[in-house]
């Protein structure tokens, strides 16, 4: 059957609605060149030149306050009060003090993002959608009739380069949220490994009180106002490399005094995710342990796990958690990085692999800070020791399990032992944070007893 | 080859090149660094009786007195010849690798005829020639090559918004400068300095003698350059300077008499220009050596307020060693530079506020925190605002923008500073309270704040709440340009509104 659309000549008026994103990367503090005020001879306050007097006293004064990224000066008074008078305050410390750190190159003050950046694998996408009624002014062409907008809906969703396309939950808050990606249930198993380990540092809780209340993948809004927006900010974890295509689509009901239509339009927006971190490891053996008593009798074997990661992201990237998760039960590792003298033991949940840990890797504050700082392109190695438990022994990190230790036989599956996993988390400018688990990491070289 | 094929319509195969046309090097002096001094033009104006040069550039400890002629200015008046600089000749001996202090061009200076030759010792670099300046006072340099014109670029208000344009705030043009710095008219201070020096507006130029009037003009030049945004042509004019460690620019108490501001800025304008952010760093240190020696000095005049006055400069100093190493993304040398400072001893938090920062910008939230503990016996509220502001930092940093909200919040009442009100803007759009946000920063425009910083935060609001956004930006202009001028600026460019 031949179907022939009716060409609508509604199509082309425009949308009485637009929609305009920004993607929420963090803030970045804004950087200032201080200048000294200059030190004019008197002869400068005619403009004809004369012969200098003798060197003129000299003070360190405060810098010139338009030097500054932000003004020393208080707002304007009313009522005739000079706002000259507040110029004073440059520089000496008084009650409404400018908290200024001159001459200092980065002050206290901060920028939106000024571009959408680069988006790496590990990081949360953060973008807030705004929809906005834009009334045309008055007096110019078109039509002149009032218009309601209603019952305006804004949708999203991201489509990984995996082809998998997910509903974005639509919230009020941008924030970390590397497992909140919505309805889609395939992605639940991965979410709760990596909330799991991210726990650590316990900053997701202001987002967690936020998914509560906002589980929906639409937003609404009844009427909106002329020259109003509605706002949305969607989280979403990036997982996958490649190129990612946000679609976002919107509704409205567009009312005027005789008549009403509903209009949508859809936006899509294309990026692409790169990488941040190449993990590259290696598995070797290492001398077997004598037997545990009350064991299975068994010389325990040990394994040394090396991995290199290199940043390849351009950005520097301070590394903040490298350690095993997931670790395969009768297995127990240990860590020989800058977090320092941990002990941690395979246990059947995986998001308790936090425990267990020492002390040292989850006290941030300690001195000064001994975590890697990689640049661009550089490399940090890594070593674990793994060894197998041999069954029954009180572990030496406490031992606040307690449950039996039976003997816990390390499994091997044609010849390959899997250790577990390796998390990562970092965090780059402004403490912007990432994070990613790697494939299981195991190794083939089954030493014999 | 044949030499006929060359001249063919097709040149195919090997041609020769005739010897004519090979390009050919200069022809360079053999003389190095341990060489005499003469300048090619010195060569030229002295007369014979005094071609003796001057034997013993190269040592560092110049303490002896020699009856040295300098060359070039023997009858020879002000201005400087048109060619190039009074300081470096044109004979390519005076690139030689020999470093800069330890040969030093005398330049051609002005002499009265009548005077005898003066004796002039060796200051062979900054800070060490206290004991330099017998005999007869050396004249004063020749400053003429800062009066040239063709060194000053024009400041057309191309990028100005008409608001300003044409606004009747617009200073006179025969407002004196430091009253148009007192306003915020910068660029119109910028042009005055220019036209100051080359007595382009009437009044004559400043005698070349005139070395603190001419370098002060100079400096009000440069840095108001800078605070237009016109940075790059700031970087080339500064040029007109040259060394400003030569000891052309050494005057009789064996100081450096360029004023330290210009000094100061001239070593982040030499950076930029030589994209060579390690000069800067260089540089500071040894303005750091000579501020030290000046201390020196000044304690043992017993002199308390120049020994102020010194130590004031040399902590400044370390602060910007740190914040060039932050421009070169070396942000660990920077954060164990900034460890390294000692804290001054006002106590006002500054210190610990930077060094929070610096961690911030690296990411280290956790070290961030750590920074800025309340201190026994702690100074009080204004200890606590550092602290708090601080905290609200790293509370959006870590991504809690609700929490940080409520903390600028309550700081917003305690103080209407201009950070804290563009901050809590900030975090009203993170927060998805976007309408709130911009009437906040609109509210900050209304009471005279007018830093880039919030402008730029406003116009992006804007660009996001509607489509005919540049209708809004035209109306900031204009509300921006009713202001009065204070000190903080007035004029803004067409990129402050990104128009």
């Amino acid at each position: 059957m031949n179907h022939q659309r009716f060409p609508s000549h509604e199509v082309k008026e425009p949308h009485s609605v637009s929609l305009k994103v920004l993607r929420l990367s963090r803030p970045s503090l804004v950087p200032q060149f201080p200048l000294h005020p200059p030190v004019i001879p008197p002869s400068l306050t005619s403009p004809i030149a004369g012969t200098s007097p003798a060197a003129l006293p000299q003070r360190h004064l405060p810098p010139l306050p338009a030097s500054l990224a932000y003004s020393p000066l208080g707002p304007i008074k009313k009522h005739g009060e000079d706002a000259h008078e507040a110029e004073g305050a440059g520089g000496e410390r008084t009650r409404d003090g400018y908290y200024n750190t001159e001459p200092f190159i980065l002050s206290p003050i901060v920028n939106l993002p000024p571009s959408f950046g680069s988006a790496y694998v590990g990081e949360t996408f953060s973008c807030t959608l705004c929809a906005n009624h834009n009334a045309p002014p008055i007096g110019e062409g078109g039509t002149s009739v009032k218009k309601t907008i209603r019952d305006v809906k804004i949708e999203a969703e991201m489509q990984t380069p995996s082809g998998q396309t997910t509903k974005l939950v639509l919230g009020d808050t941008a924030g970390d949220d590397n497992a909140g990606s919505g309805s889609s249930t395939a992605n639940a198993g991965n979410d709760n490994a990596i909330t799991g380990s991210n726990a650590i540092g316990s900053e997701d809780s202001n987002n967690t009180t936020e998914a509560k209340t906002e589980t929906e993948t639409v937003a609404t809004l009844d009427l909106l106002p002329p020259s109003t927006t509605l706002q949305k900010i969607l989280n979403f974890g990036l997982k996958e490399e490649g190129t990612h295509v946000l679609g976002v689509t919107v509704s409205y009901y567009e009312a005027t005094e005789t008549s009403g239509r509903t209009r949508a339009f859809r936006k899509m927006y294309q990026f692409i995710c790169k990488p941040s971190l190449i993990v590259r490891t290696k598995a070797g053996p290492l001398p077997s342990l004598p037997p545990v008593k009350a064991g299975n009798g068994k010389r325990r074997r040990r394994w040394v796990l090396e991995a290199q990661l290199e940043n390849c992201s351009e950005d520097a990237i301070l590394l903040e958690k490298a350690q095993l998760a997931e670790v395969q039960r009768g297995l127990k590792w240990r860590d020989c990085n800058w977090a320092g003298i941990g002990v941690g033991v395979g246990q059947r949940e995986s998001t308790t692999t936090g425990e267990g840990i020492s002390q040292q890797s989850q006290d941030q504050s300690q001195g000064p800070s001994r975590r890697p700082f990689l640049q661009p392109g550089e490399s940090e190695q890594l070593c674990f020791i793994i060894e197998e438990m041999g069954g029954g022994e009180g572990d030496g990190d406490g031992g606040e399990q307690e449950e039996e230790r039976e003997a816990v036989e390390v499994e091997e599956k044609n010849g390959r032992i899997d250790f577990g996993v390796m998390a990562l988390a970092w965090r780059t400018e402004m403490g912007n944070r990432g994070s990613l688990l790697t494939l299981k990491l195991g190794t083939k070289h089954v030493k014999p007893r | 080859m044949d030499q006929e094929s060359s001249s063919s319509q097709h040149p195919k195969g090997h041609q020769r090149t005739r010897s004519a046309v090979k390009a050919t090097r200069p022809r360079s002096s053999t003389k190095g660094p341990l060489d005499v001094g003469d300048t090619p033009l010195a060569s030229h104006l002295l007369p014979p009786q005094t071609q003796q040069t001057d034997q013993q550039t190269s040592s560092s400890h110049a303490e002896q007195q020699h009856q040295m002629m300098i060359p070039g200015g023997h009858g020879h008046q002000a201005r400087a010849p048109v060619s190039g600089s009074p300081l470096l000749p044109r004979s390519p001996a005076a690139h030689s690798p020999a470093p800069p202090h330890s040969r030093r061009q005398p330049p051609p200076l002005s002499l009265s005829p009548a005077g005898p030759s003066p004796r002039m010792s060796f200051s062979p670099g900054p800070g060490s020639g206290a004991a330099s300046g017998r005999g007869a006072p050396r004249p004063p340099p020749d400053f003429s090559h800062l009066l040239r014109p063709d060194i000053y670029h024009e400041l057309a208000p191309l990028n100005v918004p008409p608001p300003f344009r044409q606004s009747a705030k617009q200073p006179s043009a025969s407002t004196p400068i430091p009253d148009l710095l007192a306003r915020g008219h910068f660029r119109a201070a910028a042009v005055a300095a220019a036209q100051a020096l080359t007595g382009a507006n009437g009044a004559p130029a400043p005698d070349p003698a005139d070395h603190a009037l001419i370098l002060s003009l100079f400096y009000v030049r440069l840095a108001c350059l800078t605070l237009i945004d016109a940075t790059a042509l700031a970087t080339q004019e500064v040029k007109a300077l040259e060394d400003l460690n030569a000891t052309f620019y050494v005057d009789e108490t064996g100081h450096n008499l360029i004023p330290w501001e210009l000094r100061i800025l001239a070593v982040r304008l030499q950076a930029i220009s030589f994209a060579d952010q390690r000069r800067a760093v260089m540089s500071y240190y040894d303005l750091a050596r000579e501020a030290r020696l000046r201390l020196a000095e000044a304690a043992a005049k017993h002199d308390n307020s120049e020994k102020q006055l010194w130590r004031e400069r040399l902590n400044d100093l370390g602060v910007r060693v740190a914040g060039v190493l932050v421009e070169m993304d070396d942000l660990k040398g920077a954060v164990e530079h900034l460890t390294s400072l000692k804290e001054s001893d006002n106590g006002s938090g500054k210190m610990q506020m930077a060094r929070a920062l610096l961690w911030l910008h690296l990411g280290d939230v956790g070290a961030a925190r750590g920074c800025v503990k309340p201190a026994e016996g702690s100074e009080g509220p204004s200890d606590n605002m550092t602290e708090r502001i601080l905290h609200a930092l790293c509370d959006m940093a870590d991504g809690k923008y609700s929490e940080a909200l409520n903390q600028w919040e309550e700081l917003s009442k305690v103080s209407d500073n201009e950070m804290i009100g563009v901050n809590r803007g900030v975090c009203l759009l993170y927060v998805g309270r976007l309408q709130e946000g911009k009437d906040l920063l609109e509210g900050l425009v209304d009471s005279g704040r007018t830093s880039h910083t919030l402008l730029f935060n406003l116009t992006t609001m804007y660009e996001l709440c509607t489509e005919r956004s540049r209708t809004l930006k035209v109306q900031l202009t204009e509300k921006v340009a009713a202001l009065e001028p204070t000190s903080f600026g007035w004029e803004k460019t067409n990129a402050d509104f990104k128009l």
